[in-house]
């Protein structure tokens, strides 16, 4: 680290590339990155919209007042009111509760994308910085995948992987690889060349113990913007993907299977199609917002 | 032709044969057997060795994908083996339909992009920037069904101005282009902003802000035409996401077009349909992203092609 003086009382730090000011107290730089990015109001309510969805995801059972599948037919297509908030669907049954389990099966459908496509990216994505040999391979299939619009992708996958929930989260994730490979090849690429990596190179230590202990912490910054990014594009992507049909089936409570099936009761219940719609958008909002806050805090440029 | 010309031909070409490997590979990739999974829960045996010896799947491989492509390069995706149409003629007749929709938003989310990125970047730190971002971000937020079902309800029920759903003309075809437009002008918008940010702190806007230019010919003049690369490679990366848009829009306003097609493919499990759609379409947006790269000297005089 070499600190330099600076006019004010702060003093510029720089930290493996990241360049952070902060005060003179010595702090750790996780807890100077989380206070830049408390500064930014709209980090901060990306951040509350996000705890909000997770609370009603977690807690949709109890929140709930009345079971998903619990039909009452003299009460279809109701209007908001103080029994049903957001009204009732063609079946009678509560929207409200079907948009709280909905929102659980979104994230739960954006977490397992963005895991699985992350775990495998970032593997793919430090071979084929690390190792010249698999670079070739590995880029090529990736440039091929980047050749197709990433929901016409997902779409293709379902279309061959069939049609369902497991399958749309699935093909959702492989459309997002790509993105995870070439933002870690390239972190990967830069950090490669760096004299510490030739030191412990020189050390003799074996190439998993580089990779793991001494690149792959010094790339996580980037790689957690791009989740946070991607968490929002693939909870559209699979919200997508079940609006056509092509994701979960009904009865399941999906906000975008939901949203599909409202459109025919437009005109005498808009509150169907456009609730779910709200409920996605203000989710993915969420994970946006802090996706910028987190790419300025973590941006050595400023 | 220059290098620059030939490497980025020679890249079209890897590209597309790449991308038609994978393409073919779709059949192959089917879990268990590609033909009973086709006929679903139909499947008879002899049934499948029909389907299995029409489209070839008993031939060796290397055969089998020379004869896709050479059927591909010829307009010929066979004939669907549920209505017995041939497919590039269905392509053929649905494309317009598509293409006038993807244009139309290209010029909205161009045109539209293009102002809110310049006014947010100009009036940096004001309420013109906050709002201009504001739109943006809920624009790359929102399902694009959900702004659809939106404009539908507002335009069509409340105002009636513009057909609820069906393909009559151009009439039909507004409110689609509107939903696409909207959603990649928030990312032209966005891009827009941070490129001319960049470029608006660069000395020689100073020295043309400083001999008087006017403030309407430093912004087009000097300060676009300079931030419009990265803009201009947006737009063209766009394009793939308002073909592949296209199918979501065109099921809420039940369009009959290339997305319709592809739905209604993959619900017959009719895989060699949508491998011609999702070839045609696919290879639509690489060519066109050659395009753009062919474009970038317009505005960069320093990438020359001779």
């Amino acid at each position: 680290m070499n600190v330099q003086p600076n006019n004010s009382n702060l003093a510029t730090v720089q930290h493996d590339g990241v360049a952070v000011l902060q005060p003179h107290q010595p702090k750790s730089l996780a807890s100077e990155i989380f206070f830049r990015l408390m500064q930014s109001r709209g980090a901060v309510a990306g951040l509350l919209i996000i705890l909000l969805s997770v609370l009603m995801a977690v807690l949709a059972p109890v929140l709930s007042p009345y079971p998903i599948d619990q039909m009452n037919l003299d009460q279809r297509l109701q209007g908001p009111s103080a029994a049903h908030w957001f009204g009732t669907d063609e079946f009678g049954r509560d929207l409200l509760s079907r948009v709280l389990h909905g929102t659980r099966i979104s994230l739960l459908m954006g977490i397992v994308s963005v895991l699985v496509a992350g775990v495998i990216g970032v593997l793919l994505g430090i071979v084929s910085g690390y190792y010249r040999r698999l670079d070739l391979a590995i880029m090529l299939v990736t440039d091929i995948l980047f050749a197709f619009p990433s929901l016409l992708l997902a779409i293709a996958i379902v279309a061959v992987l069939g049609v369902g929930i497991g399958n749309a989260t699935l093909a959702v994730a492989i459309a997002v690889i790509p993105y995870y490979v070439r933002q870690v090849r390239a972190s990967v690429l830069a950090i490669k060349e760096k004299e510490f990596i030739e030191a412990v190179r020189a050390l003799g230590m074996s190439d998993a113990k580089i990779l793991f202990s001494h690149i792959l912490p010094n790339i996580w910054a980037p790689i957690i913007v791009l989740s946070t990014l991607q968490f929002g594009g693939s909870i559209l992507a699979a919200a997508g993907l079940s609006f056509l049909g092509l994701g979960a089936q009904p009865p399941i409570p999906e906000l975008g299977t939901m949203s599909y099936v409202g459109i025919t009761f437009m005109s005498q219940a808009w509150w169907l199609s456009v609730v779910p719609g709200v409920v996605i958008l203000l989710i993915v909002l969420g994970f946006n917002l802090l996706g910028d806050g987190l790419r300025d805090a973590l941006d050595p440029k400023q | 032709m220059s290098n620059y010309l030939l490497k980025k031909c020679l890249s079209l070409v890897a590209t597309v044969f790449g991308v038609s490997v994978l393409v073919f590979c779709m059949v192959h990739m089917i879990p268990g057997d590609p033909a009973s999974a086709m006929l679903g829960q139909f499947a008879t045996e002899e049934a499948a060795q029909e389907i299995r010896e029409k489209l070839g799947l008993n031939q060796p491989l290397l055969h089998q994908y020379l004869q896709f492509v050479t059927h591909a390069v010829q307009g010929n995706f066979g004939t669907s083996y549920f209505t017995g149409l041939s497919v590039w003629e269905e392509i053929v007749n649905r494309f317009p339909i598509t293409m006038q929709m993807a244009l139309l938003s290209l010029v909205i989310s161009t045109v539209g992009g293009v102002l809110l990125g310049v006014v947010a970047a100009v009036k940096k730190g004001t309420v013109y920037d906050f709002v201009s971002m504001l739109i943006s971000l809920i624009g790359i937020s929102a399902p694009p069904f959900w702004i659809a079902i939106f404009l539908i309800w507002f335009f069509a029920y409340k105002l009636s101005l513009f057909p609820i759903s069906g393909y009559n003309g151009l009439a039909s075809l507004w409110l689609p282009a509107i939903t696409l437009g909207l959603i990649s002008a928030s990312s032209v918008a966005r891009m827009t902003r941070s490129s001319m940010l960049e470029v608006l702190n660069q000395d020689y806007i100073r020295t043309a802000r400083a001999k008087g230019v006017r403030p309407s010919g430093m912004i087009f003049d000097h300060a676009l035409k300079n931030a419009f690369i990265p803009v201009l490679t947006i737009i063209g990366l766009q394009f793939g996401n308002l073909l592949a848009g296209a199918v979501i829009v065109e099921a809420v306003f039940a369009l009959p077009g290339l997305g319709t097609f592809m739905i209604e493919s993959i619900v017959k499990r009719d895989i060699p349909t949508v491998q011609g759609l999702v070839l045609f379409m696919t290879v639509l947006f690489v060519l066109v992203n050659f395009i753009t790269d062919l474009l970038y000297g317009l505005f960069d005089p320093r990438i020359k092609y001779e």
